[in-house]
């Protein structure tokens, strides 16, 4: 716990891990609500499994960044699942690109509210736990 | 041209409407009011479900209409609404027949995607 508390160098560290949390949890969160209704599209890999997928890696790398704030693998790994959600969304979005290979075709070429929502909270995660990775860089912080 | 040819030939173009006509789709049957459908002998409609939504929006027909509502999506689509009937999951080309026996204002959804809506109005005779 004192590790834990010793681990933010100042309100922007802690700003940032707070952004990534909360990011990663609606992300995860909304993933979660709308699962069971995406089951039918696809076949065993279906979009309901990927969903439950996205949200328990996002759920698992948010409790990680609480954590470990201070590990620059945390906020590597929070980086790459809010940036493949993210992707994942606005392909999905614009682009009908069909099944690829075990995964089924998710193209949905509409926003509404719970979508948005998402997307915005893997926006936000994507550019904190970037901020994040960067500020784990700083020399100071590799001393601490 | 010989025989072989002739009779491949022949096999194709005998080939052709039959999968012009029913090739990749499917009609389930459905019926207002637990009657079966076909037994009110109304006219028929379609809806078509295509850029994640129904066309037309609103639709207005007679007691006893069939009205069938066709998946042209590439992704798997409902029509779910209010009086009990689903037509289940619509991949694409498939379609759902349900007979409105009695008039009233029926409201349905994709319960996939659960912002596509529309009505059918079903008026007296």
């Amino acid at each position: 716990m004192k590790r834990l508390a010793g681990s933010y160098r100042g309100a922007p560290d802690a700003i940032c891990a707070v952004l990534t949390v909360t990011g990663l949890v609606i992300d995860a969160v909304v993933h979660l609500r709308l699962a069971s209704r995406y089951d039918p599209i696809g076949g065993t890999l279906n979009q309901g499994v990927l969903f439950r997928v996205e949200a328990v890696v996002a759920i698992l790398i948010a409790a990680a960044v609480l954590l470990a704030p201070w590990r620059r693998a945390v906020y590597a790994g929070a980086f790459v699942v809010a940036a493949s959600a993210f992707g994942a969304v606005m392909l999905y979005r614009y682009v009908n690109v069909g099944s690829l290979g075990p995964l089924p075709n998710m193209y949905e070429p509409i926003w509404f509210g719970q979508k948005t929502l998402s997307a915005y909270a893997e926006a936000g995660a994507l550019l904190s736990a970037g901020a994040g990775i960067i500020s784990t860089w700083r020399p100071a912080h590799r001393n601490t | 041209m010989t025989r072989t040819r002739r009779l491949a030939l022949s096999a194709l173009l005998t080939a052709i409407p039959f999968a012009a006509s029913g090739c990749g789709g499917t009609t389930s049957q459905g019926a207002g009011s637990g009657q079966p459908a076909g037994t009110t002998g109304g006219s028929a409609h379609r809806v078509v479900i295509s850029d994640f939504a129904f066309h037309p929006s609103t639709l207005t027909v007679p007691v006893g209409t069939k009205v069938t509502f066709v998946n042209e999506d590439s992704t798997v689509h409902t029509a779910t609404g209010s009086g009990g009937f689903d037509s289940g999951n619509l991949q694409h080309g498939q379609s759902f027949t349900y007979t409105f026996t009695k008039a009233g204002t029926y409201n349905y959804i994709c319960s996939i995607h659960q912002y596509m809506h529309a009505t059918v109005v079903v008026t007296g005779k």
